[in-house]
């Protein structure tokens, strides 16, 4: 990766995330056209968030829910 | 039981008036998204549930004085933010910055595109490689921890987390940035030793 790459890498978050039409993105768009380097770093990003995007959720433990409702004294679906 | 309600509207203002099921279904509308965003948040399920139910008692105090500023979600999601953040305070968390965090310029991410490859819904199946993640996660330092839950796992809106947290967009983006990097970098390091 080159120094002109390394100062594309900021910007390369806002390519992630919003602002797609704006003019800064045409221009890092147009970078990551030429530089395999640079797409390898987004490519590797967007898959570490879609990885943890794949953990499971968490469902309330039955415990901790009836916990819940009776700390709040009121009634739960169940009650 | 928990009754339904036209709109969310309708059950703001039957809770505010003191209508126990309303109050009620808000709980339980919110219960999951709470109590995952306080795992998230302290890595820890005992510490969760106080989360969670501090958070509901003052949702439900401070209800009468919800005016509808921003969406009902996204206020439980500050009250909830705020209480696992000031947990992770009382347990002295050490806290420190990303924002010197530096690239390791020479990673092979080519090999680590390879190795996640296409279908990482296959590859959370691995335990091992979920307790690295969920390390990973609980390494992070909180500013940048939230940052990153809020945004990438809650799918709020920089703008929503900024007015959340009292942070303007750029710095909320920063965060986002430096930890998606420390994450990668944390998975990467797994990949390599998987590799060996």
């Amino acid at each position: 990766m080159n120094t002109q790459c390394l100062h594309k890498v900021e910007d390369i978050c806002a390519a992630l995330d919003e602002e797609l039409d704006s003019e800064r993105c045409k221009i890092i768009r147009a970078h990551l056209e030429a530089c395999p380097h640079c797409c390898a770093v987004v490519d590797s990003i967007r898959k570490t968030i879609r990885l943890f995007q794949c953990l499971p959720r968490a469902d309330v433990p039955e415990e901790v829910d009836l916990r819940l409702w009776k700390v709040l004294r009121l009634e739960g679906p169940e009650a | 039981m928990v009754l339904t309600y036209e709109s969310e509207e309708q059950l703001i203002e039957r809770a505010k008036d003191g209508d126990r099921g309303a109050q009620a279904a808000i709980v339980k509308k919110y219960e999951q998204m709470v109590y995952n965003v306080a795992l998230r948040l302290t890595g820890n399920a005992e510490e969760a549930e106080g989360v969670m139910q501090e958070t509901f008692l003052k949702v439900l105090e401070a209800l009468p004085t919800f005016r509808g500023d921003s969406q009902l979600g996204t206020w439980i999601y500050r009250i909830a933010t705020n209480f696992a953040l000031m947990q992770l305070r009382k347990r002295k968390v050490p806290t420190y910055s990303l924002d010197e965090y530096n690239l390791d310029e020479t990673r092979d991410l080519a090999s680590f595109n390879r190795a996640i490859g296409d279908n990482p819904e296959a590859l959370v199946l691995n335990a091992e490689l979920r307790q690295v993640m969920e390390q990973a996660i609980e390494a992070l330092p909180p500013k940048y921890k939230t940052a990153f839950v809020l945004k990438d796992l809650e799918g709020l809106s920089l703008q929503q987390i900024a007015d959340m947290l009292n942070l303007n967009v750029a710095t909320v983006k920063t965060h986002i940035h430096r930890a998606r990097l420390f994450l990668r970098d944390r998975l990467a390091d797994y990949v390599e030793r998987a590799r060996k």
